[in-house]
């Protein structure tokens, strides 16, 4: 009987603060799928980052920032990886990460959160909710979440690639996100 | 018009798979050599989604001649050709077949290599035969390469030698291609 009351007044003594989360990056992926001439391609960004703050019983403290790094795409195809970092798509050269800030966390029952955020590709910031299954167990997290985008909306696909008939409008974000308790 | 063929003649089936192949055949070789010279654009994707949806027709249609061959069999070839002629013609005909195997599959295995699936006419995607592999695209591209000028090396011999048969020979074979037996 002594541990749930040494819980319970650890809980009630601590103010609302979130836990610091580190991500495992050889555990993490951020993958992509999208339509090149009708059929599906999936590639990754290999590098990103995400700094997460986050305890499921202080979700009004709960904060997430990821950096991903553009030159760190890999579709298997290094000429068709060179162009996505061109000026045309991605431009890395001017714009070399992509960024997603959070602005809030909702429970949506269960393990479920619905994240609220901005995404900044290119020059474009716009407002995207991230539905994501957040599991802890002990000091370990998984994060799992899809999210699909319109790569227009972000500038992404410029002059003649920005008609869908080669390369489609709609892309597929798969994230897992692995990290432990700091 | 007959369907199959005889021993003097080609039916309709095999007339229209000949010139059918040789109109896609050569319409591959003109998106093949240009589409590698365009840069990274729409229209390259869609040369080369061109390119992989008649290729793949090709080797569909080039399997169906084969099964078409063994099961009613080809004319045979002119009496009085030499040794030597017989050999030749022979072995371009089987040069021409097995490449018309090698080349599309050798190029829907680049496809597969180069993470860049293949699929027809926009209907249907073709799985990968393999998964993304640099060297291996390598590879195969260079086979597809030196497989489509081994190709065309045959045709001309193939044209040249019907040419022969015509205008020196003076025998049947070139007509009995042009037009498809009556009887």
């Amino acid at each position: 009987m002594r541990l749930p009351v040494a819980l319970l007044i650890c809980l009630t003594a601590l103010p609302a603060a979130a836990r610091d989360w580190r991500m495992i990056e050889e555990e993490s992926s951020l993958a992509f799928t999208f339509r090149q001439m009708g059929s599906a391609v999936t590639g990754s960004f290999e590098a990103f980052t995400a700094d997460i703050s986050f305890d499921p019983a202080a979700l009004d403290a709960a904060s997430v920032e990821a950096v991903i790094e553009i030159p760190s795409v890999d579709t298997g195809n290094t000429e068709r990886d060179a162009g996505i970092e061109g000026a045309d798509w991605f431009d890395s050269a001017t714009y070399p990460t992509a960024r997603f800030v959070s602005t809030g966390f909702t429970a949506t029952g269960g393990d479920g959160y619905d994240v609220a955020g901005e995404l900044t590709i290119r020059d474009v910031t716009e407002p995207v909710v991230l539905p994501m299954t957040i599991t802890i167990d002990g000091d370990r997290a998984v994060a799992t979440g899809t999210l699909e985008l319109d790569r227009t909306t972000f500038g992404v696909g410029q002059g003649d690639w920005a008609s869908a008939t080669a390369v489609g409008h709609e892309v597929l974000l798969e994230l897992e996100v692995v990290a432990t308790a700091d | 018009m007959r369907l199959t063929n005889s021993p003097d003649g080609y039916g309709l089936v095999h007339w229209a798979l000949h010139w059918g192949m040789a109109v896609l055949i050569f319409w591959l070789f003109w998106l093949g050599l240009t589409m590698v010279e365009l840069p990274l654009s729409p229209q390259m994707f869609e040369a080369y989604a061109l390119h992989k949806s008649l290729g793949l027709t090709v080797l569909v249609l080039v399997l169906a001649r084969l099964a078409w061959r063994r099961l009613n069999g080809v004319p045979a070839l002119p009496e009085g050709m030499g040794r030597l002629e017989s050999v030749v013609a022979t072995a371009v005909h089987h040069g021409i077949y097995g490449l018309l195997v090698v080349i599309p599959l050798s190029g829907w295995l680049y496809s597969g290599a180069a993470a860049s699936p293949a699929n027809w006419f926009g209907y249907f995607t073709v799985p990968n035969l393999i998964g993304a592999n640099e060297t291996a695209a390598k590879v195969l591209r260079a086979v597809h390469d030196i497989a489509g000028k081994l190709l065309m090396l045959c045709l001309a011999l193939h044209v040249l030698g019907a040419l022969k048969h015509h205008f020196i020979s003076r025998d049947t074979v070139l007509k009995r291609m042009l037009l498809p037996r009556r009887n």
